[in-house]
């Protein structure tokens, strides 16, 4: 029985079947920050938001019945 | 329903809070990392990490105000707000895409939240999340 030295991460793809090489590595990936607040693309919008600490909490508004 | 300028509201086909959301350079892609159901506190009342939360929106007409609120369910209570600003859409049958990344909300206790968002003050969609305090020796 042949042993592998291989680390358990590394793919290997007679143990995890076949692996897609296809794919383009993970590296052109932005982050998206508050820094990025306006369109990013045409339906992309990103909108930081700060919240405010309500002290002491108020009782939550519930909508009207319908 | 409406807006209180009678303008329908957008429809809301997600909302989820996750740890982090980002997007291809090349083709633009969107993606969520890490999507939160539990947020692990050091400490409480403190602090969360921060957090994104993304939203998809249709069918809105024009400009609406967006804005948020944070509440502890266990007391029923209103506990943080927040002002997202105006959000416009470009087009009638427009979908957008919406990430608000947040630097924390301070939870003044452990168990059940609820973040709501509101357009034009009427309320759009609500997401749960917990809040439990971190087994630091688990790390």
């Amino acid at each position: 029985m042949s042993q592998k030295n291989e680390a358990p991460n590394q793919p290997d793809p007679e143990r995890d079947g076949n692996v897609d090489n296809s794919l383009p590595p993970a590296k052109r990936q932005h982050i998206i920050t508050a820094k990025d607040a306006g369109w990013r693309s045409p339906s992309f919008f990103v909108a930081p938001a700060k919240f405010v600490t309500i002290d002491p909490p108020e009782p939550r508004k519930r909508p009207p019945a319908p | 329903m409406y807006s209180n300028s009678d303008k329908p509201l957008p429809h809301c086909k997600a909302l989820l809070i996750c740890k982090q959301v980002t997007q291809d350079d090349e083709t633009q892609a969107i993606s969520l990392l890490h999507l939160i159901e539990s947020v692990g506190q050091r400490s409480i009342p403190g602090p969360t990490g921060p957090f994104v939360v993304f939203m998809q929106l249709y069918d809105g007409i024009g400009r609406y105000r967006l804005s948020m609120e944070a509440n502890a369910l266990d007391d029923d209570a209103n506990v943080a707000k927040a002002t997202v600003g105006h959000i416009d859409f470009p087009e009638r049958l427009a979908k957008m895409d919406i990430a608000i990344p947040v630097d924390s909300i301070f939870v003044p206790q452990s168990g059940r939240y609820e973040l709501v968002v509101f357009v034009d003050g009427q309320e759009l969609a609500r997401q749960y999340f917990n809040v439990e305090v971190q087994d630091v020796t688990k790390e």
